[in-house]
């Protein structure tokens, strides 16, 4: 206990002082200066103690040694301490209550300095990617396969399982965005994705904006499957079944009476479907399921609220089919029902099993002949209606009356006066797995290629752009083709309503590729290769005899002159850059004699340069006026500019030497300067090789039949309204029979477009040259140049100042 | 990012970053023992652009002592905000956050914070050395969504009506506040499959 130490007469002033002394400390304020003064002038009789200052209520807590940092025990701020957190801080507080002074007298363990910042973490690799606009599913990324051998048999097993990837690669290599070949999948960013979606909108209000009007017939339809709960549409193939039945699920929600809809079909078809709502309904959030199984099963419960629709094929339903049930849809759309109508395929017992309000079927293959396919099909549609009645399977008439209120079918006959003379469609396809590598592996050499290879050119953009192209038909390695599983589809279709396919492309390698692969059709076979005898008896076969459901014909040399209209469905397996060109392939089908509607589809690889050059050719036609007339170029490399070309690849082109600009990257500008000089004496002559001297068009340089298919192309970009007359003036004894041939043909064809044609050749020497003679217009066609300087020239001399009145006059007529 | 931008190069960003939205949010980890930083990017539908992560920071116990209350504020701002901010390759005019304490990385920044919550949510307590910050309310614009509360500081009215009328735009897209719920689901399941993020 404490004690007053003194009383004496200034003990009243000491405690008076004291009561001071105790203020001051409660402020933290008292200064051992200002104790030592009074005590100097014994004016305090002792120094107040802490017991003093305690006794008049402040006592203090007993402290404890273990609150106080203890060296031995901290090594570094990693290791764990045992210690009450409160205590430090009171120990504070109350040290800061007495004063600084006295807290430096209290005994003070030695410590040790410790760094206690905390360290910032890492930033993550991003991990949601960039979305292309609208695209919400992740295209880039496919899971990457190694070949294997076990007991003695080779398969293609995955490199890595998800987890192990993600276990052993970290992020970075999964980077999504990322477009390496060979990328694994499925990573993070497949993972995260159905989380970071936002819910899907469920309120979009009245209005159902159309990008065009449907046809009335189609209207009905619309209607006709909001109505129906149960409904097959069986509409024959181009009827548009699949905008009619997006159509009538947007309006389901806007009725609310649907949240979300499953799209089952061919996987062919998948990346159609995707574009077709891209189209026809911009507002939804559309996702395919697809990846390992583990990613896809916990796609199946991530979308859900999170899509207002999710695409399947039929092959993933089946694979998942108890995450794919468990998920309640509003709508579930089969399309190519027909697909399950053996009902005890493990396919079609999925698809059953599917947990949908509504159940809509799409067919183009007529069913109502086949009683025990519909019945399975109603399996799926409207179990009730077939249950414990598998007699009546037997009974065609029943199974119709039965099926009748639920099935709508619209020949093209019915809806004919409906319909324009000409629908056309543009199909996109997934690439397989194997091609999709194939062309990972080109595209991402090639680019390396332009990025590092030396004076690059537009020309070496366009040969990789060759190259791509045809991975996109069929993959080099195994042969796989997207484009022909569907068009294997397509035909199966269209010969089941008996009409006949033309099948164009711009590859005869590709159509040698698809002729075994569609034997069943007797397909025949239509190029530049065939004498012109040949020629004839093929087309005259297709026209006449019903056995030939398909042909094949080379863009090229099929893609005028001729008359085929035994055919109505057309289908560009790949695309010419020049749509004039695709359309004067089409008139083959369209014109006269034709009396039904020609259905043209063009089929497009998603996410290759085909799609990348479609997208930016229709941005194109729709922001310039002028597009239609640039586009009437053949050459890609006149419709987009060298910026866009490279752009194509990620990349920006080059800046050469001033010296080399004149001679590879504007050849064409430069040459056509030189022809067009006002003082030029033979300024209505154009000489194309002038005019593209110096083009290096070699992509074509390997094809031998080059020449026929340029002077075709040359037929149809001329437009002959510009066109006084041609005069060919050639070498007779540097002719081949070909070329003589070619020549004929160019002359007939141009001569039915209204243009005066004029051929003479002459025995004196004119060089290599070959003279077109316009009414002062340059018609800018690399390929044609190449016919003078590759397939029909031999060498590259040319005169400067051709005396071409001159040779003209000596010259002998061809005809 | 890296090297000089053109004059074009830098106008067409700036004009996306206007059109984009940042969120910030923080979290415990699932033992509770750290704090998880995120940022996500989003257009104005609410579709996430860009998603980053922090590892997480794991204060000790002595650290957690030393620090105090003002331990989630330092690791929330300080720690996981500017790293967040700085990291990301897409650079919003707009950030919006679910703590108040990330409402810090404001200060003497481009860009405009602003902390959203629920009317009725998380009581907006300024503390005495805090600046005085506006405070509004955002109905959205589309039926479905609840309303939220914003509070921060801008540099201008014109700043002020830019952001709030994009804020007020995108409520008509997308639920603002369900954006942070999305990122801290999204951080959980990183967690569950990359133990980094644990």
């Amino acid at each position: 206990m404490p004690a007053i130490a003194k009383q004496s007469s200034a003990s009243a002033l000491g405690f008076g002082v004291r009561g001071w002394l105790q203020r001051q400390a409660a402020k933290r304020i008292a200064h051992p200066e200002l104790l030592a003064f009074l005590d100097f002038l014994d004016l305090v009789p002792a120094t107040p103690t802490l017991t003093e200052v305690l006794d008049l209520g402040m006592p203090l807590p007993p402290m404890s040694d273990d609150l106080w940092l203890i060296a031995p025990e901290i090594t570094s701020h990693d290791i764990a301490m045992p210690m009450p957190e409160l205590g430090v801080i009171d120990y504070a507080l109350v040290a800061g209550a007495l004063s600084d002074s006295l807290a430096d007298t209290l005994p003070m363990p030695e410590l040790e300095v410790i760094d206690c910042s905390l360290a910032a973490g890492a930033v993550s690799d991003n991990l949601a990617s960039t979305l292309p606009g609208g695209r919400v599913d992740g295209t880039l990324f496919f899971q990457a396969r190694k070949e294997e051998e076990q007991d003695g048999k080779k398969s293609r097993v995955p490199v890595v399982t998800p987890y192990e990837r993600r276990a052993t690669q970290g992020v970075d290599q999964g980077k999504a965005g990322a477009h390496l070949p060979g990328a694994l999948l499925p990573n993070l960013f497949e993972l995260l994705l159905p989380v970071l979606l936002p819910p899907a909108k469920t309120e979009f209000g009245q209005d159902l904006l159309l990008p065009q009007e449907l046809y009335p017939f189609q209207g009905y339809g619309v209607k006709w499957l909001v109505d129906h709960d149960a409904a097959l549409l069986a509409d024959d193939m181009g009827l548009g079944k699949t905008i009619q039945a997006i159509t009538a699920f947007r309006v389901l929600l806007r009725q609310g009476k649907a949240l979300q809809c499953l799209v089952v079909c061919p996987k062919s078809v998948v990346s159609s479907w995707k574009h077709h709502f891209e189209g026809w309904a911009p507002e939804l959030q559309v996702v395919v399921i697809r990846g390992a199984k583990q990613a896809r099963d916990f796609q199946w419960a991530a979308y859900g609220g999170k899509a207002h629709v999710i695409l399947a094929n039929y092959e993933t339903v089946r694979n998942d089919a108890d995450s794919a049930q468990k998920v309640p849809f509003g709508v579930v759309i089969a399309d190519e029902i027909q697909k399950i109508k053996n009902p005890s395929t493990e396919t079609s017992q999925a698809i059953r099993r599917l947990n949908g309000v509504r159940r809509w079927g799409l067919s183009g293959t007529p069913l109502e002949n086949c009683p025990g396919d519909v019945v399975a099909i109603f399996g799926f549609i409207k179990p009730s209606l077939f249950k414990h009645e598998a007699l009546l399977v037997a009974d065609p008439v029943t199974v119709r009356n039965r099926i009748k209120p639920y099935m709508l079918r619209r020949r093209k006959a019915d809806v004919l006066k409906e319909l324009p003379q000409k629908v056309k469609d543009i199909r996109y396809v997934e690439l397989e797995e194997m091609q999709r590598k194939s062309y990972d592996e080109a595209e991402h050499t090639g680019r390396i290629e332009l990025e590092t290879g030396e004076n690059v050119t537009v020309q070496h953009v366009l040969a990789l752009i060759t190259r791509l192209k045809q991975i996109c038909d069929f993959d080099p390695i195994t042969g796989d083709s997207a484009k022909l599983e569907w068009l294997k589809d397509h035909l199966e279709t269209a010969v089941e309503e008996d009409s006949k396919v033309l099948v164009f492309s711009q590859f005869v390698e590709t159509l040698d590729k698809i002729e075994p692969q569609i034997s069943d059709y007797l397909p025949l076979k239509y190029t530049g290769q065939l004498s012109t005898g040949r020629r004839d008896e093929i087309v005259r076969k297709f026209q006449e005899d019903p056995q030939h459901k398909a042909m094949l014909v080379s863009l090229r040399a099929g893609g005028i002159g001729l008359t085929l209209t035994a055919a109505n469905y057309v289908a560009h397996f790949d695309s010419w850059w020049n749509p004039a060109v695709m359309t004067q392939a089409e008139d083959r089908v369209h014109r006269i004699g034709q009396d039904k509607t020609v259905f043209v589809t063009t089929l497009v690889a998603e996410d290759t340069i085909e799609e990348k050059i479609q997208r930016l050719l229709d941005r194109k036609r729709h922001l310039f006026d002028r597009v239609i007339d640039d586009l009437s170029d053949t050459g890609l490399q006149k419709v987009l500019s060298q910026e866009e070309l490279f752009g194509l690849f990620g990349l920006k082109p080059r800046r050469v030497a001033r010296v080399h600009e004149q001679s590879r990257v504007a050849p064409v500008q430069a040459g056509a300067t030189h022809v067009f000089k006002p003082q030029e004496p033979f300024s209505n002559v154009v000489k194309l090789r002038d005019i593209l001297r110096t083009c290096e068009d070699y992509i074509w340089w390997e094809d031998p039949h080059f020449g026929t298919r340029a002077l075709e192309e040359l037929v149809v970009v001329v437009d002959p309204s510009k066109i006084k007359e041609i005069r060919i003036l050639s070498r007779t004894d540097q002719f081949t029979d070909r070329a003589n041939s070619d020549f004929q043909r160019f002359c007939q064809e141009m001569e039915r477009k209204g243009v005066s044609v004029e051929w003479r050749t002459t025995d004196r020497s004119i060089s290599h040259d070959r003279y077109i003679v316009g009414s002062n217009h340059a018609y800018n066609v690399p390929p044609v140049n190449a016919i003078f300087q590759g397939a029909y020239g031999e060498g590259l001399h040319t005169t400067n100042r051709p005396p071409f009145e001159e040779w003209w006059r000596s010259a002998r007529p061809v005809r | 990012m890296t090297g000089k931008r053109s004059p074009e190069e830098r106008a067409r960003q700036d004009a996306s970053a206007v059109l984009l939205l940042g969120f910030l949010t923080f979290q415990e980890t699932a033992d509770g023992a750290g704090y998880i930083g995120s940022a996500m990017v989003t257009d104005q539908r609410g579709y996430p652009l860009e998603f980053r992560v922090l590892t997480p920071v794991k204060p000790t116990p002595m650290q957690k002592v030393l620090f105090g209350a003002g331990l989630e504020g330092y690791v929330s701002a300080e720690l996981c905000g500017r790293q967040l901010v700085s990291g990301i390759q897409r650079k919003p005019r707009l950030f919006l956050v679910d703590r108040r304490e990330l409402l810090a990385l404001g200060v003497e920044s481009p860009q405009v914070f602003l902390w959203l919550r629920r009317p009725g949510e998380g009581a907006a307590v300024r503390a005495a050395e805090e600046p005085r910050r506006e405070e509004g309310r955002v109905e959205a614009a589309a039926p479905g969504f609840q309303p939220v509360v914003w509070q921060g500081v801008f540099d201008s009215e014109n700043t002020k009506g830019h952001v709030l009328s994009l804020l007020s735009e995108c409520s008509g897209s997308f639920d603002l506040m369900e954006a942070f719920k999305r990122m801290r689901t999204a951080v959980e399941l990183l967690a569950k499959n990359d133990a980094r993020y644990r």
